[in-house]
């Protein structure tokens, strides 16, 4: 099941007053080449996390980007970040996370493959909207250490 | 578009075979750094126009680490195969674009002599720049990037449908044949990816990418036949018709050198060559695609 562009700017504008509202750190960045919203965060370890959520036009789907830093400022290699997200490297991880061009900044973002993404969202095809762009968002970023408060569940 | 003539299948064979040589030059700030009193000579490649750089770090890696054999053991130099990279006057080479489009982009615009070959790339073993340069540490993850834009097209063409439908091992067919320059094996599955789905005689969605210099790629959702007008659109509509939007763009962004949306002063080039602008897109999708499925199309400003 696919989004359109409208229905997703309206989650993550939606997602962002809620954000607002329980004083999360979501941040809406609107831009000419479309909107997205951003979460970051300074882990125990002094690492900082970033994520993007942006619409993938070819996919009709939301993407999950990410990058994770040091404190210098160096970006963690892509077995440092399948090390921080699963439990051992398989082969299969090449089809999950890799880096990519950031669609709307252009430059290097670790990115999770959106071509299941039609597929996991079938499993809640007949709810609205909001909910399946919250499903969506949980499973794919639980899957990388993105925190989502319950909140954002409760209408 | 119908069946393929003679004459379209010696065209995708053409392509095929497409190589530009290229000289790879150490970078002098790596250059300094060279034990031996002999300093390293460049190293010529005779490269396929739609293979990646990144297949090749190993072996131009290889060839300059001959030459800091004691060097490489010192970490607070930083020369590793990890931080290799490519540069082209002063322009970090986004490596995860195909060898011809890197070539037809740059040399058709910088610089003023009319030949260019050998192509001169400068090689570079330190600070490699991550804010800019995607990493490809190692062969599997050129594999990824090329799948990933191959499944992009096939989303874009077809709803994924196909590419869905094929088996692992054809994928890996794909990628291995590519590498292996076997043209035949490779024609054998991406046909698959070239036929129609849906009772339509045409891709849903034409995958394509137009370079700039100093802009960022556009792309945009376009489709190759105008169903309500009962026309098939060409070269010229889609260039036309993505120009246009960016500039829209544009327009609510500051600062920036305003587009130049005149097609026609632009050179349009696919693999080296301009394809007269009345093709339609749906022919070019078809036969001048690179291998990953997408037209990578660069637009150069023609002078005055």
């Amino acid at each position: 099941m696919t989004l359109t562009l409208e229905e997703f700017n309206q989650c993550i504008s939606d997602l962002y007053e809620q954000s607002q509202q329980i004083h999360d750190r979501w941040q809406l960045q609107k831009t000419s080449k479309g909107s997205y919203l951003v979460y970051s965060f300074v882990d125990q370890d002094h690492l900082k996390h970033e994520f993007h959520i942006v619409y993938s036009e070819s996919y009709a789907v939301p993407v999950l980007y990410f990058n994770v830093s040091r404190l210098d400022g160096s970006l963690l290699s892509l077995d440092d970040v399948w090390q921080l997200f699963t439990h051992r490297k398989t082969s299969k991880m090449y089809e999950t996370i890799t880096q990519q061009e950031h669609s709307i900044l252009h430059r290097p973002f670790f990115v999770l493959h959106p071509c299941h993404t039609e597929n996991v969202l079938k499993q809640v095809a007949n709810q609205p909207i909001k909910k399946k762009f919250l499903f969506w968002l949980s499973i794919y970023g639980q899957s990388v250490g993105l925190p989502l408060s319950v909140h954002y569940a409760i209408d | 578009m119908g069946n393929a003539s003679m004459d379209d299948g010696d065209i995708t064979r053409e392509l095929w075979q497409s190589r530009l040589p290229i000289c790879f030059i150490l970078s002098d700030d790596d250059m300094s750094k060279v034990n031996r009193s002999e300093l390293p000579e460049p190293l010529y490649l005779m490269l396929s126009r739609h293979l990646y750089f990144p297949c090749f770090i190993e072996k131009i890696f290889r060839y300059y680490s001959t030459y800091y054999k004691e060097n490489l053991a010192d970490t607070t130099n930083h020369l590793s195969i990890h931080n290799l990279w490519l540069e082209y006057e002063s322009i970090p080479l986004k490596w995860h674009y195909p060898i011809g489009v890197l070539y037809d982009l740059y040399t058709s615009s910088l610089t003023s002599s009319t030949c260019h070959l050998p192509w001169q790339i400068t090689v570079h073993l330190s600070q490699f720049p991550e804010n800019e340069l995607i990493r490809f540490p190692d062969r599997e993850s050129i594999e990824a990037y090329y799948m990933s834009t191959l499944k992009e097209a096939d989303a874009l063409k077809h709803k994924g449908q196909i590419i869905g439908d094929m088996q692992r091992r054809d994928h890996k067919q794909l990628w291995n044949s590519l590498l292996q320059d076997k043209y035949e094996i490779f024609w054998n599955i991406n046909m698959k990816l070239m036929s129609y789905t849906d009772n339509l005689l045409y891709f849903r969605y034409i995958p394509y990418r137009i370079y700039l210099l100093d802009r960022p790629y556009l792309q945009k959702l376009f489709a190759p036949y105008d169903s309500e007008h009962d026309r098939w659109m060409t070269l010229n509509d889609l260039v036309q018709y993505s120009l246009n939007h960016e500039l829209h763009c544009e327009q609510f962004a500051n600062g920036k050198k305003m587009l130049n949306t005149n097609v026609n002063d632009y050179q349009i080039i696919i693999h080296g060559v301009q394809p007269p602008l009345h093709t339609p897109v749906q022919w070019l999708s078809e036969y001048f695609s690179y291998p990953d499925n997408f037209l990578h199309i660069c637009l150069v400003e023609k002078r005055t």
